[in-house]
């Protein structure tokens, strides 16, 4: 599969064995300007599957070879943050339920009215653009968070936790100048533009998502 | 002090919200079998009114009755830190509603009837995951 | 004679002729002297008549020659020896009838010439009494031996006086050992002594009653307890003196083992009789209640007193009892019928209909005449009920399987319309939002419309198809040509194989003998068959090739066979290929291999498969050809 979109530009996936419909869904896709690509079963997918592209999974469940749920079980395994929809004919309530428990965006059964599909399309995009923006800036936190040296990763943290720098200084057994300095530097390395920023870049990483 | 919370020093309690008689007279036999103790609410709204302190292990809820106000309902649990020890059991079980109860956090959507063993094990696992505090109302 | 003389005989003649016995006096020779008015009637002589004559005539032979021998002797000697009192001897009638006499002698001497007074008593009756008295006596000792109870005769000290054979067998002893024996010391059991002592001395003693009925052990010579029921009664003597006590025994002992056991079983068959869930009960020769237990009264909701002495007949039900009653008729007849049996309604004191099975057998009496008839009665209502509960419920069941198949078809047949559905539905909206953005290619839009008929005929094609399974039941058979049918069908599947990029080649043996079958449905099968050859294909994702071919494995059977050259059936599926419930395409063709081999099994035909040795799968079916027919 060529990549001719942008890595940023969403695109939606859409996995399903009857030709007709995944022609028709990339016709639905086309009319509301969202790219999309069809795959005719989840083994093709896979095999074209790039973690930096985003966008959603439109996911057939029922399809011959792997069946949809396996193949979210694949990308669970390599930690997968595209938001999947499961398009079905007939599914059940356990099915749902256990596809959601197991992290899909949602469910929805065929056919379905057009614009509940894309409602909810362009909900699962947005969500996997908020993920992806938050997972890129828990790695950029991250790499900033790599350039600090070991002592004032500990500065860091017991600022993070409170301590005003007397305590601090107490703490590490340094002055309470030497601390000051350490605290300037994690601020400029972490490009914290406020203490408030700094502590919230940490819980970040503390809390992901 | 009344005798639900000192009931409650014992564990973290399975809350029912369930209207039905005959439903809650099958659940109390089935969860004659766990050691936390049970306490009945007649309603979502009887049980957000009196739930706060409450150190809750399992939420049942009957989603036959909360109907359209389920949405509402799961989203208030939501707030409070509850949905997650949630399980909606429905009769009248269909996917949308499922899948919307899933999407709000909550642990299980069980259709019933289910035989005992496997709606306990559900329990069980809900249970496990640990007691959560019940929050204050949010505003 | 003197007047003394005179008057001393005359009183001497009015005392003789007033003696009541006979009296006889007669000289030393034995003649008769005097005979006085009762030895008249006595021997039938006259006085004048024996005066004068020998004693003998008054004796039968041969006391009369022995008379002769007496007096020689006596003359002889001098000694009488005949003197005396009391002594029998036979007189003899003047008929010459003979009878029993007592005679007794006395010697007087007048004028120093002896006299001989005989004194003569007519013995006959005494001694006939005598005579019933012996033979009284000996039927009765008879009677004693005879018995089949023990008598027991014992003396104040309770000693035997008396003990009959039957006694003796029970006992064990001779009657000689028994005799005078200590009878509470030698037969009773030692435990029981003292109190068997007491009794006897309240006997002996009088206060007891005379009649005494008790049963006790005795102990035989063998040491053995035998069960003795007693009649006792005390003995007086003339003054009204207790002299004993007499008793008859019945050894009882089998008897009450018997009976015990009787009792037992009587008992039992009681319990049995009163506790059978059966309902069971007696009826007389005209079908009256006699007995019934429990059981009988539940079943007809009824008390015993409700139904004893109560036509039977009454508590069947009115359509049965014609029924009823011949079968009970039957059981009366003179032949030994066997017990019969048959089902039929009975009616409860409470209305209700109850279905019993009623069996009945007749008793009969030792001439074989039936006395009466024993009724059994179960009630089998509640198992007609659930009869028809589980024929409700074998019903229901099947209806069941019957939805689960349609739900299998159903989930089957909602896949197959859903997908062109929402293909179609799908097409339309964005054809809409196509247009409403006015940017519309002509092409574009005529495309999509196109597209969009294409599904909608892919949907009327399973309504159709779900058609055809409807009317499976009534298919129409003609005679097809497999080759023509297959040219039909490849024709009709072209669209699909072109889209897929494969091909199909045919190999069609030529001049095939015509099939029976239902084109539709034959055509369905080649039609699935090939469908299923495409996923295959489809599935691993290289250039398909198909091969259908026909051909003749004997005279009387066709086989088509379809083979493609995609991944084959794979191990798992090899089980439940035509299973509807398993599939590894979850796009509903398992549906169609299921159904397609129900094609081939109404025709006559099999549905097979294989997987190729050089890869893919090759499924083929046989059909019975007409050929014969034709």
């Amino acid at each position: 599969m060529k990549k001719d979109n942008p890595a940023d530009k969403p695109t939606v996936f859409i996995v399903d064995d009857d030709e007709p419909v995944r022609d028709s869904l990339k016709m639905l896709m086309r009319s509301v300007g969202l790219s999309a690509e069809t795959f005719s079963g989840a083994a093709e997918f896979l095999e074209a599957y790039d973690p930096d592209r985003p966008g959603c999974l439109v996911l057939d469940i029922r399809m011959p070879g792997m069946s949809g749920m396996e193949l979210q079980e694949k990308l669970n395994e390599v930690h997968a943050i595209l938001p999947i929809i499961f398009i079905t004919g007939h599914g059940d309530v356990p099915m749902a339920v256990k596809a959601i428990q197991y992290g899909a965006a949602d469910f929805i059964q065929k056919p379905f009215r057009d614009q509940d599909l894309l409602d909810r399309i362009n909900k699962a995009i947005e969500q996997d653009a908020s993920n992806r923006a938050q997972l890129l800036e828990t790695r950029d936190i991250e790499e900033r968070l790599s350039n600090l040296t070991p002592r004032e990763k500990e500065v860091l943290e017991l600022i993070v936790d409170g301590r005003p720098n007397k305590v601090i200084a107490a703490d590490l057994e340094v002055s309470q100048r030497t601390v000051e300095i350490h605290r300037a530097r994690v601020m400029d390395k972490m490009r914290a533009s406020s203490l408030a920023h700094l502590v919230r870049m940490v819980m970040r990483l503390r809390n992901p998502g | 002090m009344d005798l639900q919370t000192e009931y409650l020093q014992i564990g973290p309690a399975v809350c029912v919200i369930e209207s039905d008689p005959n439903m809650n007279i099958q659940l109390d036999k089935l969860l004659a079998y766990l050691d936390s103790p049970v306490l009945h609410y007649l309603s979502a709204e009887i049980f957000l009114a009196e739930c706060e302190g409450i150190e809750v292990g399992c939420i049942l809820a009957d989603g036959d009755q909360l109907g359209a106000q389920g949405a509402q309902f799961i989203e208030e649990l939501s707030q409070r830190g509850l949905s997650g020890a949630t399980i909606i059991i429905a009769r009248h079980a269909n996917i949308d509603d499922a899948v919307k109860a899933l999407q709000r956090g909550v642990a299980d959507y069980i259709e019933i009837p289910q035989p005992d063993r496997l709606l306990l094990a559900k329990i069980r696992q809900v249970i496990s995951r640990g007691a959560c505090l019940s929050g204050p109302r949010p505003h | 004679m003197t007047d003394e003389e005179n008057r001393s005989h005359s009183s001497f003649q009015a005392l003789l002729d007033a003696a009541v016995d006979a009296i006889i006096v007669a000289n030393a020779k034995g003649n008769i002297e005097t005979f006085n008015r009762a030895a008249e009637l006595m021997f039938g002589y006259s006085e004048a008549e024996v005066i004068g004559q020998n004693l003998k005539v008054l004796m039968p032979e041969p006391y009369a020659r022995e008379h002769d021998r007496y007096m020689d002797n006596y003359q002889s000697t001098g000694v009488p020896r005949i003197i005396g009192l009391g002594r029998e001897v036979t007189g003899r009638h003047k008929s010459g009838r003979v009878f029993p006499a007592e005679l007794s002698v006395g010697k007087a001497t007048t004028d120093d010439k002896p006299h001989f007074v005989g004194i003569i008593r007519d013995i006959s009756e005494r001694k006939s009494i005598e005579k019933a008295l012996l033979v009284e006596r000996d039927r009765a000792q008879n009677y004693l031996d005879l018995a089949d109870v023990i008598l027991l005769g014992l003396d104040t000290s309770g000693r035997v006086t008396l003990i009959n054979r039957r006694g003796c067998e029970v006992l064990g002893y001779q009657e000689s050992e028994l005799l005078g024996k200590d009878w509470i010391n030698t037969c009773i059991p030692a435990n029981k002594r003292e109190s068997a002592r007491r009794q006897f001395d309240q006997m002996i003693g009088g206060t007891k009653s005379w009649h005494q009925m008790s049963e006790a052990y005795v102990l035989n010579r063998f040491g053995a307890r035998r069960l003795i029921a007693w009649r006792n009664a005390v003995l007086r003597d003339s003054q009204g003196k207790i002299s004993g006590t007499l008793s008859s025994g019945d050894d009882v002992t089998v008897k009450r083992q018997t009976e015990n056991q009787l009792r037992l079983r009587e008992e039992e068959l009681n319990l049995i009789f009163e506790n059978a869930p059966l309902g069971t009960m007696t009826l007389d020769l005209t079908g009256r209640l006699l007995t019934l237990n429990n059981a009988l009264c539940n079943l007809l909701s009824a008390t015993q007193d409700e139904l004893v002495g109560y036509s039977f007949i009454e508590a069947v039900h009115k359509e049965d009892q014609d029924a009823v009653q011949s079968l009970l008729e039957g059981l009366t007849g003179e032949i030994y019928p066997p017990a019969t049996s048959m089902r039929c309604r009975m009616v409860t004191r409470t209305g209700e209909t109850i279905h019993v099975e009623l069996s009945a057998g007749a008793v009969h009496d030792q001439s074989e005449r039936p006395e009466f008839l024993i009724v059994q009665i179960q009630d089998f209502t509640d198992r007609v009920r659930s009869e028809d509960e589980a024929a409700e419920l074998r019903e229901r069941l099947t209806h069941v399987a019957r939805l689960s198949t349609l739900g299998e078809m159903a989930a089957g047949i909602a896949h197959e319309i859903n997908q062109p559905l929402t293909a179609i539905s799908t097409y339309a909206q964005a054809g809409k939002r196509f247009l409403a953005q006015n940017h519309v290619d002509v092409d574009d839009l005529s495309e999509t419309l196109e597209l969009m008929d294409r599904q909608a005929q892919r949907a009327a094609e399973v309504i159709r198809g779900l058609r055809r399974l409807v009317r499976q039941k009534t298919t129409h058979r003609e005679h097809l040509d497999c080759n023509q049918l297959i040219r039909d069908v490849v024709k009709l599947a072209e669209t699909d194989i072109k889209s897929d990029n494969t091909h199909i080649d045919l190999q069609l043996t030529p001049d095939l003998p015509n099939v029976a079958a239902d084109s539709v449905q034959l055509q369905q099968v080649i039609l699935n068959l090939i469908r299923n050859a495409l996923e295959a294909i489809h599935d691993v994702g290289k250039k398909g090739n198909i091969l259908i071919r026909t051909d003749m494995p004997s005279p009387d059977w066709i086989k088509i066979t379809v083979q493609d050259n995609g991944p084959g059936v794979s191990e798992e599926m090899l089980v439940n290929v035509f299973s509807p419930f398993r599939t590894s395409k979850e796009a509903g063709m398992g549906l169609g291999l299921s159904i397609s081999r129900s094609i081939a099994n109404a025709h006559g035909g099999e549905l097979k498969f294989e997987n190729n040795s050089g890869g893919g799968a090759c499924f083929y079916f046989t059909l019975p050809s007409v050929a014969s027919r034709d």
